[in-house]
């Protein structure tokens, strides 16, 4: 039996670096201080995992499955590479870099999470924060359209809300905390104050409080179902905070407005400042993929969205997104890696995905595994292998292994490399 | 009693869908975890609905039969649903140049699903497949 401290949790985009584990025979068989979601991630990691590669269903060695997936890729006139957020920053590099080389178009699973939102930040700019600097110092956190609760159930213990830090030496009773969301959650129970707004309402409500920030009145009752002096009382608030932040979810950007929504976030903030300090960051759900749009910015000059068709990288949100090609019937095959897009995307996008052949590289059954030509199982990033990865304020982290994964498995990364390698080996035949 | 009631569909994460897309997509807590709605106390009132009886939802892109759960928190005219492959049946891809579709704040149309069957993942991947 072996047990290790501070091994990062590759659930969320939190990062948790304090779970301690305990491992017997290759098999997590405890954890410590993880959240329910982790936890279930570390011991069912062995549960239901595809341990052979598989061509249309049947099992197949790892070689042909190679050689299978690299025909598909090459061969195909608009392949798509999509997912990339479920594993290590090494692994996305690699994926970029095939998609340079097979001219497809790469995107990850922020098209259909924050991807509206860094549309948003590329017109505002942003007053950004690291989570450190959150619980250190800030005394007032809003939590717009998120149900950290729920989806990153540590955030209010290690950063956000209970912690004591260096200037809140009062933890939970030094912070006044505010909840703005279309229904009550567990999120809402624990805040000093819950604001309910009416559904699609996000950008009125915001530019009505911008407006009383900059100190002017507003001549209507309500607005986004908020009496007017809640929100006057609101906009106070935050103009007297000594450090506020703002974190939001996809309340705003899966709603009517999508980036305009955000857009109007990041400009009350903007606003704030010139009152006090105040900072707004997105809560990212799967646990790398800020390190998704970070090593596809590093690699491409852009975050998400870039096509490769030309020979060099062009970025365009709405037709080089994964939804958007698959529902126009765009792309003629697909690698899909960290992510079931089969589960996520709507019926008339991920239906295409039956049509075409796809690669999937994945550790368990999903629906997308279950509709690919081609599936090969993958190492759990963060759990049987090291690597990087971004927290949600953009911190990298190194993830660590703690068990090996099953023989003749291997990390996405040397997955990926075989197939780069084998592509290139064919373009050298062809010179 | 009503026959249908006109809902804004809100979509979004659940501790108990984390923890069961943890253990496995195929595995019998995540099916659980996504495959419901939570309705309004006075919606299903006046629908005559009880607890865990199915429910269809429909939206301009389709339908879909859920488990219906009676919420204490929920106004009336929302309905929650976690996000999964169950709810995606109806909601379309259009993402406003954006690449994001909109998940949440959806109109459709509730109404009790007496006599069908909430479908299975494999059902779902079924349709997705055309077979």
């Amino acid at each position: 039996m072996a047990t290790y401290s501070d091994v990062i949790c590759p659930f969320c985009g939190c990062l948790c670096d304090d779970i301690e584990i305990t491992v017997e025979n290759n098999k997590v068989v405890n954890t410590k201080n993880s959240c329910a979601i982790s936890r279930s991630k570390f011991i069912k990691n062995d549960w239901g995992r595809i341990i052979f590669p598989t061509i249309n269903g049947e099992p197949a060695p790892y070689e042909k499955a190679i050689e299978e997936a690299v025909k598909i890729l090459s061969s195909a006139r608009r392949p798509l590479v999509y997912g990339l957020s479920k594993t290590d920053n090494e692994a996305i590099r690699e994926a970029i870099h095939l998609t340079e080389l097979v001219g497809g178009v790469i995107d990850s699973t922020t098209t259909v999470c924050h991807g509206a939102s860094i549309i948003a930040m590329q017109n505002t700019g942003v007053a950004t924060t690291t989570l450190g600097e959150v619980k250190n110092r800030a005394d007032l956190i809003v939590f717009w359209g998120s149900n950290p609760a729920e989806a990153h159930p540590r955030h209010f213990q290690r950063y956000s809300v209970t912690p004591k830090g260096k200037y809140t030496p009062n933890g939970r009773s030094g912070r006044y905390i505010v909840v703005v969301d279309v229904r009550e959650t567990r999120s809402s129970k624990l805040a000093d104050q819950f604001i309910r707004i009416t559904p699609n309402s996000d950008f009125d409500v915001l530019q009505a409080l911008r407006a009383l920030v900059r100190g002017q009145k507003l001549s209507v009752g309500e607005v986004g179902g908020v009496q007017i002096n809640i929100l006057e009382e609101l906009a106070d608030r935050m103009k007297g905070a000594k450090v506020g932040c703002v974190f939001y979810g996809l309340g705003l950007n899966q709603s009517e407005g999508r980036h305009m929504n955000v857009d109007a976030m990041y400009s009350l903030v903007s606003e704030l400042n010139h009152h006090t300090k105040f900072a707004c960051n997105p809560m990212r759900g799967c646990f790398n993929v800020t390190g998704a749009n970070m090593v596809t910015t590093w690699q491409t000059g852009y975050p998400f969205a870039v096509d490769f068709s030309r020979g060099y990288p062009r970025y365009n949100p709405g037709e080089y997104t994964a939804v958007d090609l698959l529902a126009r019937e765009e792309v003629d095959a697909a690698l899909i890696m960290g992510s079931d897009p089969a589960s996520t995307f709507p019926l008339e996008a991920a239906r295409h995905l039956s049509k075409i052949p796809v690669v999937t590289l994945e550790r368990k059954e999903t629906p997308t595994s279950m509709i690919s030509k081609v599936v090969i199982p993958v190492a759990t990033s963060g759990i049987e292998t090291d690597g990087t990865a971004y927290r949600m304020d953009y911190v990298p982290l190194k993830l660590r292994k703690v068990v090996d994964p099953p023989q003749g498995v291997f990390s996405d990364a040397v997955v990926l490399r075989d197939i780069i390698e084998r592509i290139k080996a064919l373009e050298v035949d062809s010179i | 009693m009503v026959d249908k009631i006109d809902v804004i569909i809100l979509t979004g994460r659940t501790l108990q869908q984390g923890i069961g897309l943890e253990v496995g997509k195929v595995s019998e807590e995540y099916s659980k975890s996504v495959n419901y709605a939570e309705i309004s106390r006075g919606d299903s009132r006046a629908l005559g609905l009880t607890n865990s009886s199915p429910v269809e939802v429909t939206t301009a892109r389709g339908k879909v039969v859920l488990y219906g759960r009676i919420s204490e928190t929920l106004s009336p005219g929302l309905i929650f649903v976690p996000y999964g492959p169950w709810i995606n049946q109806v909601l379309g891809p259009d993402t406003c140049c954006t690449g994001t579709p909109q998940l949440k704040g959806v109109p459709a149309e509730l109404e009790l699903a007496e006599g069908k069957r909430v479908p299975t993942l494999l059902d779902l991947v079924k349709v997705m497949r055309g077979t």
